[in-house]
């Protein structure tokens, strides 16, 4: 005779009629790892990509810009660490095209060893072939250009024809080097071999290291050997730096949201999987009076925890993989043109959140099990005997005790004698409004971050940059019709503590500049006469502080200028340094020619002045920054929306099965009271105003955290150039606090009418 | 015309794809200030019967009458109502609010009853007055039914329903209780009927009904019922 699974039934059977528990634990646990899984698995696929496409293009460690002839390229190879080095004249010239595109052109010295593009279509170049360049594919295509087209490059010393050979891509522009945004259509790429130019200098090194951890060494090196050499790492090159940044910024946010998460839906997933043991314990007792082994009722009960938690873990880990990574991968195409996305392998992290669903859901079954299981036979079969009552602390003082009415004396009875049930809601609660008020507050911090920078600290409505020949600064706030007009003239400085040193970006403005904002809270403050002002994020680099000595060297300078840092401007976007015209004139480095002019609300005629001008090379527009930054932070703002759905999906579940299982818990208490002739009204009151309160509690409970929560987030994000503020608004705090309270409103009126369906008849029938 | 009065009552239950006839043409009568026990082995149909007559279920067909009032046509509202106000109930085990001290157990009642007694004579009158502040779990069983009962006559009920309120308790505390009962039914009038498959209890009963797959066997009047003392299990 077959032996039948009757306990594999008897499971089966218990998990349909507690299916929406079960249901509730796979969704819990699939939240959880989901989360988790996904961001882990979107940093780990741009890491694995750009890393792949770098080692593929063989993209450098260091750029080194200085005069390079076959001497210092001797000595560049020579040094220890150093694995190859190649020269190229570097520069930026324009396409001549009506919209006069902008080109970086790279003028390879021999064949392409470093740096080396990605062809899309047409042929590799030849060193040889004087006539030929690659373009970049985004660029051609945006130009109508392609193989076998003529292009003409406009610079300085004359126009120039190449034929274009081939169209490609480049790891080295895997960011956009000029716009926030990529924007193929104004701004490229072009490659072509150094003898094409004769007469141009070599005035980059390109080079690659033995080993990468090195840099700082061979930085040091050079520097020690070339002061005026402005030297780029991988820290600081615009598309290794980008990847860097947001590689660090996803896997910083794997952790505390989704872990916090993950704690939250663990919480919930042992309350209901202990409970579900409690309510099997007279089952429990059956099964051993009827003389099943222990090891087979533990497995049968292991069951409970394992098959639901298998379940949801898994289909987190592999939708959250597959979904999450997909869609932010789109989103951070905006600024990254990445030939390929390769999809990471499961990471030991990812099973390791996955395993700890399982493991816990597992253990505290087990440990409930364990606890029954002391128990004999005989009290299992007997119901679990009711928990002695206690006085409260507010019946000591009995004047308050005795004016509270009767209802609100016995639901603070049930709340107090249940303190394990409310504690674990009123947390529940707790958490999610603190995930809600948090990921709210994150996508407003990003904004206010942004905001502050490109609406509150550019005081000026349009920047228009200058290029080639230009005017004085006087001249043009003579001519051009604003309310208010400055110019400012930017140079790349290789700044310099005694640890560390940076190539950047050295603004120096006119001594009575009013439209930039450096004071705390975008207040104005005057330029020190000296010293320069740091920028919070270039000050956090150099780890350099205000009275710190600091060197500042140009290119191709062989002189540093030696000053202090005067002062630390709380801007968190971008590594820049101040410094007033006067002081800059009274270091005799070159006069100060403006590379940009600040405009105020100009009139039309006012920008029709600056169009006319030959030297104007761009404009750009603080609000239209604003946007574009925006952009850029599409991907870091849609895990922080993602975020918000998680914590609405969290709050909603837990809030749904913690109230399911209050409510049946409770059910033959209310079955009692509808005996007793209690109204279905008064009864939901009774439940309403218990739930009520401690979801209320709870929301106000969980505010502060939702801040604490938000600030270590966005410290923790932060990136080598970009520091959020945090900024969390009362809306957020509102639309924490009333969808929290939403949802348990509607949950609570959902199980309250469920009193209608209690079978009083029941009430009155065993206990069990 | 009687207190209660049962008119060919029946009761249908569909059980998965079958009906179960609970109570078959069952009709009877008693009367107001009787202590009547309703007696059957399980399935009988007596728990039932003091469903129907509680107003915690519904009639298929037949008629019930409680007081001159029909109860079989009221509404769900209607019915609370009746509970609410004209009925006790005393249940096997006591169904007490675990998290409400004794005396507030029996305050409950007062909170839906405009016309309830005091729940500290209610307690004193059952013999609990030094036990009132005591919480459910520090009582023994049948103390706990002595609070189920004062619960139910704080609400100065006509009719007290009482399903196997000895069920769960030795026989010297259900003889204490089986007392009290008696007494509430002399003192204040009230009729009792208590649901029991114990036939030790049916010489304490003014009135024994006898029932037995859902019909009734037989009913009997006892002008001269026992004492509690005389009667033992």
């Amino acid at each position: 005779m077959v032996k039948k699974n009757i306990l594999g039934r008897k499971l089966g059977r218990d998990m349909w009629k507690s299916r929406m528990q079960f249901v509730a634990v796979i969704l819990l646990c699939a939240l959880g790892s989901w989360c988790f899984s996904g961001l882990d698995a979107l940093w780990r696929t741009i890491d694995l990509s750009a890393n792949t496409y770098f080692e593929e293009g063989n993209v450098a460690d260091l750029w080194v810009n200085m005069s390079v002839d076959r001497e210092a390229l001797e000595t560049l190879r020579n040094l220890t660490d150093v694995e190859e080095v190649q020269a190229r004249f570097s520069t930026q010239v324009k396409a001549d095209l009506a919209h006069e595109p902008v080109l970086q052109l790279e003028a390879y010295d021999g064949a392409m060893r470093i740096n080396m593009p990605r062809m899309v279509s047409g042929e590799a170049l030849d060193p040889s072939d004087l006539r030929g360049c690659l373009l970049d594919d985004g660029f051609a295509q945006a130009n109508g250009l392609k193989a076998g087209d003529k292009l003409t490059l406009k610079t300085d010393a004359g126009h120039y024809d190449f034929w274009i050979r081939g169209t490609c891509q480049s790891a080295e522009y895997l960011s956009d080097n000029k716009d926030t945004t990529y924007d193929p259509l104004n701004y490229g790429f072009v490659l072509l071999s150094a003898r094409a130019l004769p007469g141009m200098p070599l005035n980059q090194a390109t080079i690659i290291l033995k080993d990468r951890s090195r840099s700082d060494a061979v930085e040091a090196a050079i520097s020690a050997k070339y002061p005026a050499a402005l030297i780029v790492n991988r820290d600081t090159q615009r598309s290794t730096s980008a990847v860097q940044s947001d590689v660090t910024m996803f896997h910083n946010l794997c952790y505390l949201f989704p872990l916090m998460a993950f704690a939250v839906a663990a919480m919930i997933v042992l309350t209901t999987i202990t409970r579900m043991m409690e309510n099997q314990r007279l089952q429990m007792g059956t099964l051993k009076a009827l003389g099943f082994p222990g090891r087979q009722i533990r497995n049968h009960y292991m069951c409970y925890a394992l098959y639901p938690s298998l379940i949801g873990s898994l289909l987190g880990l592999f939708i959250g993989r597959h979904t999450l990574p997909s869609i932010l991968w789109k989103l951070e195409m905006a600024h990254f043109q990445f030939p390929y996305r390769l999809n990471a392998p499961v990471s030991w992290s990812q099973w390791l959140v996955t395993g700890l669903g399982v493991a816990l859901a597992m253990g505290i079954c087990y440990r409930t099990y364990r606890q029954s299981g002391r128990e004999s036979t005989a009290q299992l079969l007997r119901p679990k005997p009711p928990k002695a009552g206690r006085k409260l602390l507010l019946e000591r003082f009995p004047k308050l005790w005795s004016r509270m009415g009767f209802n609100a004396k016995m639901v603070t009875r049930n709340l107090m004698r249940n303190k394990g049930r409310s504690i674990t809601s009123l947390v529940g609660v707790l958490c999610c409004t603190m995930l809600i008020i948090t990921s709210t507050g994150l996508q407003e911090s990003v904004a206010y971050s942004v905001g502050l920078y490109y609406k509150g600290t550019l005081a000026y409505s349009a920047r228009a940059n200058l290029t080639g020949s230009v005017g004085t600064a006087e001249s043009y706030e003579k001519r051009i019709d604003a309310q208010r007009v400055e110019t400012v003239m930017d140079k790349t400085v290789s700044i310099r503590t005694a640890e560390k040193s940076r190539t950047t970006t050295l603004t120096v403005l006119q001594d009575d500049q009013q439209l930039l904002l450096l004071g705390p809270d975008n207040v104005w403050m005057p330029l020190p006469e000296t010293g320069v002002v740091l920028s919070q994020k270039l000050a956090q680099y150099l780890n350099a502080g205000v009275g710190d000595a600091v060197r500042l060297w140009l290119a191709g300078d062989d002189e540093a200028i030696v000053t202090t840092v005067s002062a630390i401007a709380p801007i968190d976007i971008g590594l820049i340094a101040f410094m007033g015209r006067s002081q800059w004139e009274g270091f005799r480095k070159g006069e100060f020619t403006p590379s940009a002019i600040l405009l105020l609300n100009p009139t039309e005629r006012g920008i029709e002045t600056v169009d006319a001008l030959d030297e104007l090379d761009s404009w750009e527009y603080p609000e239209q920054q604003y946007l574009d930054t925006m952009t850029v932070l599409d991907a870091v703002t849609g895990v922080f929306k993602l975020m918000f759905f998680i914590a609405l999906g969290l709050a909603f579940v837990m809030l749904y099965n913690m109230g399911i299982l209050n409510f049946m818990e409770r059910s033959r208490e209310y079955a009692t009271l509808k005996v007793l002739g209690y109204h279905q009204k008064e009864i939901r009151r009774l439940i309403t105003s218990e739930n009520d309160l401690l979801t209320g509690l709870g929301v106000l409970l969980g505010i502060g955290p939702g801040f604490w929560l938000t600030g270590a987030i966005l410290e923790s994000c932060a990136s080598k150039t970009m520091q959020f503020v945090p900024y969390v608004s009362w809306k957020a705090v509102l639309i924490g606090c009333v969808v929290t309270y939403a949802f348990s409103f509607f949950v609570t009126r959902f199980l309250a009418r469920k009193v209608r369906g209690i079978d009083m008849v029941a009430a009155l029938k065993s206990v069990e | 015309m009687s207190y209660i009065s049962f008119e060919d009552v029946t009761k249908e239950y569909q059980m998965g794809g079958e009906k179960v006839m609970a109570a078959n043409h069952v009709s009877f009568e008693m009367e107001q200030g009787e202590l009547a026990v309703v007696l059957g082995p399980s399935g009988a149909g007596k728990t039932t019967v003091l469903n129907l007559l509680g107003g915690m279920d519904k009639v298929t067909s037949g008629k019930i009458v409680v007081g001159g009032k029909e109860i079989t046509g009221l509404s769900g509202r209607e019915l609370t109502e009746y509970r609410r106000l004209d009925v006790g109930f005393v249940f096997q085990f006591y169904n007490l609010m675990p998290n409400l001290t004794a005396l507030e157990n029996v305050e409950l009642a007062r909170q839906v009853c405009p016309n309830a007694l005091d729940p500290v004579e209610m307690m004193r009158r059952v013999g609990l007055g030094e036990r009132m502040n005591n919480f459910p779990a520090q009582l023994s069983g049948g103390e706990q039914q002595r609070v189920s009962i004062a619960r139910a006559l704080c609400k100065n009920p006509a009719l007290l329903l009482c399903d196997e309120p000895t069920g769960a308790l030795d026989s010297k505390t259900g003889a204490q209780v089986l007392a009290l009962l008696r007494d509430v039914s002399q003192t204040y009038h009230t009729t009792v009927a208590i649901i029991t498959h114990n036939a030790q209890i049916a010489p304490l009963a003014q009135r024994l009904i006898r029932m037995r797959n859902g019909q009734i066997e037989s009913m009997e009047l006892n002008d001269h019922p026992a004492a509690v003392e005389d009667i033992s299990w």
